[in-house]
């Protein structure tokens, strides 16, 4: 089945989105464009369930992130050395981090747990309401709510450790992400 | 401006705690200054690659998809 060129059109005009939403729910560049070449293909191939008139976006995206947990799926976990990680930066030098550290933040980012890291994109950065995110992520307005609020805190955590009331000493021991 | 932003955090949980739900949406706890930074971080890394040129490849896929379907002969 043909796509219209308009279809195609405005599909092409979204792929900035794309690349951007899955870059950021991926932490990486190139699994990001993987995913969004697949995601290109299927609503290619989908197209006849799309109905014209109705949020774009919001349908790319959908395709986008369930491939992005079929693939978590598959690979049954997400690699992460985190012990590695704050034993490294963060917590080992709180005196060095006086205020957020944004060069961690990317890094902060991918420590969240994946559904809180997706809520906090899709309405803090691609500009969907709660209740578009909802239905995106087959998920109730106040459980998006609740994702974005911890997943706030969390980086907040994450990035100025003495924030938060945690004891140092334990610091390295108990900080679990997700 | 404060460079120390534990000065201002409220300790509204001890560490560990994950009851907090009604808390977070109210935004106790959390430095509201902070929490622009987030909002802000996040949108500038977004958006960097959003202004990014679509790569080449991306839009060959395309034109290998369009092109399967349309034959002008």
């Amino acid at each position: 089945m043909t796509v219209s060129p308009e279809f195609r059109q405005n599909m092409i005009s979204l792929i900035p989105s794309l690349r951007a939403f899955a870059t950021s729910l991926c932490g990486s560049k190139d699994g990001a464009d993987d995913l969004v070449q697949e995601t290109l293909v299927q609503a290619w191939t989908s197209y006849a369930s799309f109905q014209e008139g109705t949020n774009l976006k919001a349908w790319l995206v959908t395709i986008l992130r369930n491939k992005y947990y079929s693939q978590l799926r598959k690979t049954k976990h997400e690699v992460e050395d985190i012990d590695g990680y704050y034993s490294q930066n963060l917590v080992s030098n709180p005196e060095q981090h006086s205020h957020m550290d944004f060069a961690d933040f990317r890094e902060a980012l991918k420590q969240l747990d994946s559904n809180q890291r997706e809520a906090l994109i899709l309405v803090g950065a691609s500009g969907f309401s709660y209740e578009e995110a909802a239905e995106i992520t087959g998920a109730t307005v106040g459980t998006l709510k609740s994702r974005v609020s911890r997943a706030r805190h969390q980086l907040a955590e994450l990035l100025e450790p003495n924030s938060v009331d945690i004891l140092e000493e334990d610091t390295a021991s108990e900080l679990v992400p997700g | 401006m404060n460079d120390k932003f534990s000065d201002k955090y409220q300790h509204s949980a001890p560490a560990g705690a994950d009851t907090m739900e009604n808390e977070f949406d109210k935004g106790t706890g959390l430095d509201s200054l902070a929490q622009k930074q987030i909002g802000k971080e996040l949108k500038s890394i977004y958006d960097e690659v959003v202004n990014e040129p679509i790569p080449d490849d991306m839009l060959d896929l395309l034109d290998r998809l369009g092109g399967e379907e349309n034959s002008f002969s």
